[in-house]
């Protein structure tokens, strides 16, 4: 034991946050938690001797990213403690982005819930019905922050009501992925990729014509994608004006848009021009691709930097092109990925660490070392500036696709993106729906879209009932 | 001698000894059992984050729901798929490996080896081999014999595919009891079965089965709740009860309402009535197959 007065206080200090920490885990019954915190901070407070004036703190960050993403936030985090004063972070990878939401949700409801939780986007109206979240515009101080700094069509997805319920954080949209050199081999331009879906059709019909690869393309089974497409068509997935301005109670899956869509995508299952990897299969999708089995993938933006990595090793070059699109007119893509949220029920000096967090991974220089390890957009105006002007875009043209497809969105109410409670449901539905399209010819992709939309409203329905 | 063959007569030791056995099964088998049972009368949002006493609503909603109706008749097409199948290859694998007489014990681990897998594992390594596209036995099936297997895409096909892993991962399970079994038979039976012309086949079916009966009631008890309750990491792993519901057994269906479409209260109705439909089964199961079965004496 040191004798020197300012170390015996901040031992006091520390010992004092452990006990009411440790007192707070023992009251809530799920005692794991609390009682690791205590110890951390009693540890804390005895080694430092550098007496911070705020009381130190450690908060949990719970996240949903694996491999070298979780890797590369866990790296941040430690920058992040080595700047703070007195912060320490606890990050764990919840493993999905579901398991993070229930685990986040459960552990609001057992009092022991982590500083800041990574939702997934479809998860926002679910998040905000559950009461469980503090909104993040209430946390972090006004003087600190100024949203007029982030980018419009981000802030739009997140901002519901005119408030910020959440800090964005990795966002992400579609984009299609080709095969250069099989484009070059089976005599298309490898500079000029399709824009529309006759024209991806017709790309395919050619790669496997010139026998370059099995298939023409593939892509996850996701409903994500089908969003996407009906963003660039202006048309919106639910009524209110996509869930916005009330709930939502009516499917547009009998649209044209729908139908559009629907029919491309068959049709070129039936060509034999579409490989199905499965049901969100992103994995199985990348694998197929980059063995080149085909030369169209369907992606996200947020997977660039892994993709071109892979390309190389398999030996080809890789392109980016935009979403293909029916004839017609480019509407834009909504923002998909994921936002930070603050659980309700924190005590305020980690609340206000938490808000500490978010501030600091919102700054230019994290976003933009997000970005170039991922493809995640960086959510700051100065952050996209500053990386134009450095001329990132210039040297990695594959980036530029995907921000020249964000930049040239359209605000309405179907790019915002749809807010509804049983989005995770509706796009099971969605998933299986194009599933039994494919499976037997005796369903119409009529028929198919017509039971999706019923089977959605329904899903709406019971939502409703229960939040009302 | 005396203090050796007196009995136990301290209750209160007894129930001392209890004690650390119903203090486990208090916290987590009854308990959750009640709260699951408390829950099913509930509508929730998230996991319970906000819910309201609703009754019977939810078991109302399932009694009417054709996807429910469809995930019932699957899971129990499916167990029996399991059950018999699980049966009849381990009992011919049990009686080649009961008849073998060199090697015995390398065989007998070959062919319990599966079963010392976890199911996580297995079903990710399988679902890689057999994958449409990517897996290798697919390949070499679909070469040999030239039809398209595309079980992401086939119902029936998935839920073969789902199924076999499902009895290759239990072949071990039946096989280390029917091994034990068939040797317990005594050997005189044998060989005067053998002088009197019985053919290997009939030897099977018309003498062991019926003296190893006793241990294949206990087999299909088990292969049953294995068949309802265990076999939910395939289905997840493998085809998320795909293609178009055609594996979305009640155990799966479940944990999907419970976790992903975050309706606990639906989702604990579901697992009252899995664990009604089991136990009946299981009454039936033994009460069926007593008239049938040879305790021996």
């Amino acid at each position: 034991m040191k004798n020197t007065t300012p170390s015996r206080r901040t031992f006091i200090k520390g010992a004092s946050v452990a006990t009411v920490a440790g007192l707070a885990g023992c009251s809530n019954q799920s005692g794991d938690g609390g009682s690791e915190t205590s110890s951390e901070d009693g540890s804390g407070g005895t080694a430092t001797d550098t007496a911070s004036s705020s009381s130190d703190v450690t908060i949990k960050f719970w996240h949903a990213m694996g491999g070298d993403i979780a890797k590369l936030l866990e790296d941040m985090g430690s920058d992040f403690e080595s700047q703070a004063d007195g912060v320490t972070l606890d990050i764990t990878s919840k493993g999905s982005y579901r398991d993070t939401l229930n685990a986040t949700t459960s552990a609001v409801q057992a009092g022991n819930p982590p500083a800041v939780a990574q939702i997934f986007e479809i998860g926002t109206q679910l998040a905000l019905d559950s009461g469980a979240f503090t909104p993040v515009e209430d946390i972090i101080p006004k003087d600190k922050i100024d949203y007029d700094n982030f980018l419009e069509s981000v802030l739009s997805y997140y901002r519901i009501d005119g408030k910020l319920n959440s800090m964005p954080f990795n966002s992400s949209n579609a984009i299609f992925f080709y095969n250069k050199d099989a484009f070059a081999e089976a005599g298309l331009d490898p500079e000029n990729p399709p824009e529309t879906f006759q024209g991806v059709t017709d790309a395919a019909n050619k790669l496997t014509d010139a026998g370059v690869v099995d298939k023409g393309t593939t892509w996850p089974n996701h409903s994500w994608l089908v969003e996407q497409w009906f963003a660039e068509q202006d048309q919106t997935l639910v009524n209110k004006e996509n869930g916005r301005t009330g709930r939502a109670t009516e499917s547009n899956f009998e649209s044209d848009a729908a139908k559009n869509i629907f029919e491309w995508w068959t049709d070129l299952y039936e060509q034999g021009q579409y490989l199905n990897p499965g049901i969100e299969a992103w994995g199985e999708a990348q694998q197929a691709f980059l063995t080149q089995k085909v030369g169209i993938l369907g992606y996200s933006t947020s997977s660039i930097a892994p993709m071109k990595e892979g390309a190389k090793k398999n030996g080809f070059e890789l392109g980016t092109m935009r979403l293909p699109v029916p004839e017609g007119q480019r509407n834009g893509v909504v923002i998909g990925g994921a936002s930070l949220w603050v659980p309700s029920g924190l005590s305020e000096a980690k609340q206000k660490a938490a808000g500490e967090f978010l501030l600091w991974m919102a700054q230019p220089e994290q976003q933009i070392r997000w970005h170039k390890n991922t493809g995640y957009f960086p959510v700051r105006n100065e952050a996209v500036s500053q990386l134009e002007s450095d001329g990132w875009f210039d040297e990695n043209p594959n980036f530029r696709t995907a921000f020249d497809q964000l930049q040239a969105t359209e605000d309405s109410p179907a790019t915002r993106g749809a807010l509804m409670g049983p989005f995770t449901k509706a796009r099971t539905i969605v998933e299986e729906g194009y599933v039994s399209m494919i499976q037997n010819s005796s369903t119409s992709v009529d028929d198919g879209l017509s039971k999706i939309d019923s089977q959605v409203e329904d899903a709406l329905d019971s939502y409703n009932q229960k939040v009302n | 001698m005396t203090e050796f063959t007196k009995p136990f007569d301290s209750s209160w030791q007894a129930y001392l000894l209890l004690v650390p056995t119903f203090a486990v099964l208090i916290a987590f088998l009854y308990y959750p059992a009640v709260e699951t049972f408390r829950l099913s009368l509930y509508q929730t949002l998230l996991l319970g984050t906000q819910k309201a006493f609703v009754g019977l609503e939810n078991f109302k909603i399932l009694a009417t729901s054709p996807e429910y109706q469809r995930s019932f008749v699957i899971s129990f097409a499916f167990a029996a798929f399991v059950v018999v199948g699980t049966l009849v290859v381990s009992l011919f694998v049990s009686y080649l490996l009961f008849e073998v007489s060199r090697g015995t014990s390398s065989y007998l681990v070959a062919a319990i080896w599966p079963y010392a897998l976890p199911t996580a594992v297995a079903a990710t390594v399988l679902m890689f081999l057999m994958h449409p596209t990517l897996g290798v036995i697919t390949h070499y099936l679909e070469a040999l014999t030239g039809i398209e297997l595309d079980w992401f895409t086939s119902g029936p096909l998935a839920f073969v595919v789902v199924g076999l892993v499902a009895i290759w991962k239990q072949l071990g399970y039946n096989i280390i009891f029917l091994v034990a079994a068939l040797n317990n038979i005594p050997e005189t039976l044998t060989e005067s079965a053998k002088l009197d012309g019985v053919g290997r086949l009939k030897m099977l079916y018309k003498v062991y089965v019926p003296l190893i009966s006793p241990t294949m009631v206990f087999l299909v008890v088990m292969d049953t709740i294995y068949a309802f309750f265990q076999t939910f990491p395939m289905v997840d792993l493998m085809t998320s009860g795909g293609p178009s519901g055609a594996t979305n057994l009640l155990i799966y269906k479940l944990y999907r309402d419970a976790f992903e479409f975050n309706s606990l209260g639906k989702a604990s109705a579901e697992s009252i009535i899995l664990f009604v439909i089991v136990a009946i089964l299981m009454y039936v199961q033994l009460r069926v197959s007593e008239s049938y079965t040879h305790y021996g004496a």
